[in-house]
């Protein structure tokens, strides 16, 4: 039990935690900058088609438009405070919370999206850790150190992504059982979803035709998806098998893009396996350069 | 322990523990967010058949186009087949076909097109693909594309 306590309890650079808190910060911005075309469109919010879900339940019908309009703004300006780490330990909480409430909003409409979870999730975690300790308003002229109060809350963020690829994986058994690994729901999930993109003129695969023709590649694929979701939790027992299954979980996402057109952003750019990684090391290489850049730069001007 | 692993332990657990709480609901009527129960692909669909409500624009000589989701109601796929699911649920197939007309009129690619068609169609998708069989359609509504006096 204490060897594992301390394993889970190992430290980790504070670079680390605030990474992520940059990475998820940066992409909940940019995620919700893209999507405002969505929420200043008015066909999609239709009172009739309002089905609240999570949080969005508190409320007793749909927003007014104003209100409406205003939730990914406000949630934007809060990301960008999120990610300068100002007076954290107050704002982060009150981001994650605005983060929970605008996305669970967009999914209150009859279509919950499963590539907005992990999201959200890992936010809400990184709002109660000290993820501002580092790379941050907060912490300007604090040397960062390495303790253990860094290390468990990357652990939990890897266990909140690998419970969600075993939840994924278990739906498929209680569904379909071991039947599923033959292919058949797979393809069949496949061409109906292209076939719907397509009769809704939306830009389906190019090559989904190809690969529904030759069943034995649903079947590799259904068994391969099987091993990636309910194998997850192997991702825990060393950093080289975590990166081994990063690689293998986000292998099946660009499949997912490759024959339907779905995208799942948070899981293709990284950021759900960038807890299992040193996921700081690209941050303060750029960090490093930019400080070299001004260094010569000053050097050149005296 | 430590007030940071003690802190560490009950956050840990009560993440862990929310996360996994979806395993005690049905796949599919229990799914929520953001705590899911993920169950995309994950159903059969037999046959793959797929009934399904769409809107096209059609013109003289046979000329058809799937209106894409964004004209429809949303830039998603599936908010938009939701959308028009409800529509059509509601008995709005005719409102919903005007608005969309409405919207195309002004669009200079819709040009060669004097019509909105809102349809049920009832296909099998892997004969789509692999065979070329297209299934059945049944028009629901239909609605001009008013133009105004060049």
């Amino acid at each position: 039990m204490k060897r594992a306590l301390d394993a889970w309890f190992a430290p980790a650079p504070a670079e680390r935690l605030a990474a992520m808190r940059l990475l998820v910060g940066a992409f909940a911005l940019v995620y919700l900058a893209t999507q405002l075309p969505l929420w200043f469109g008015d066909a999609q919010f239709h009172d009739g088609d309002f089905r609240p879900l999570g949080v969005v339940r508190l409320l007793g019908g749909p927003l007014p438009r104003g209100l409406r309009l205003a939730l990914p703004l406000v949630t934007m300006a809060l990301a960008a405070v999120f990610m300068l780490g100002f007076a954290y330990r107050w704002l982060a909480p009150v981001f994650a919370l605005a983060l929970l409430f605008t996305l669970s909003y967009r999914n209150s409409w009859g279509m919950p999206f499963h590539t907005e979870n992990l999201l959200v999730l890992h936010a809400l975690v990184l709002a109660i850790v000290p993820a501002a300790d580092a790379w941050s308003v907060d912490a300007r002229g604090r040397a960062a150190t390495s303790h253990e109060r860094y290390g468990w809350p990357l652990r939990v963020l890897a266990l909140i992504t690998i419970i969600a690829y075993v939840l994924a994986g278990v739906a498929k058994l209680r569904l379909g059982g071991w039947a599923w690994t033959d292919g058949d729901a797979l393809r069949e999930q496949i061409a109906i979803d292209n076939l719907r993109k397509h009769l809704m003129g939306a830009p389906m695969s190019p090559i989904a035709a190809t690969f529904l023709e030759h069943t034995w590649l649903m079947h590799a694929m259904a068994i391969g998806t099987m091993i990636v979701e309910l194998g997850a939790p192997i991702a825990l027992v060393h950093r080289r098998v975590a990166l081994a299954w990063s690689v293998a979980a986000w292998g099946f996402h660009v499949g997912v893009v490759a024959l339907m057109a779905i995208v799942f952003p948070y899981q293709l750019i990284g950021l759900a396996y960038a807890p299992l990684l040193r996921c700081e090391r690209p941050i303060a290489w750029l960090i490093a350069r930019v400080r070299r850049g001004r260094l010569k730069r000053a050097g050149a001007s005296e | 322990m430590n007030a940071t692993r003690w802190y560490g332990l009950v956050v840990t657990l009560i993440a862990a523990l929310a996360v996994a709480w979806p395993l005690t609901r049905h796949p599919v009527a229990g799914d929520s967010f953001p705590l899911s129960t993920y169950p995309m692909f994950a159903t059969r669909r037999k046959d793959a058949r797929l009934y399904l409500e769409y809107v096209i624009a059609t013109g003289p000589g046979g000329a058809r186009r799937h209106v894409p989701p964004e004209l429809v109601a949303s830039p998603e796929v599936m908010q938009a087949i939701v959308s028009v699911h409800a529509a059509v649920a509601r008995g709005d197939a005719t409102g919903l076909c005007r608005r969309v007309a409405t919207r195309l009129a002004p669009r200079a690619g819709y040009r060669g097109f004097d019509e909105v068609q809102v349809i049920a169609g009832n296909h099998r998708a892997i004969d789509w693909f692999v065979k070329g069989v297209h299934g059945t359609e049944r028009t629901l509504a239909r609605c001009p594309i008013a133009r105004g006096a060049p």
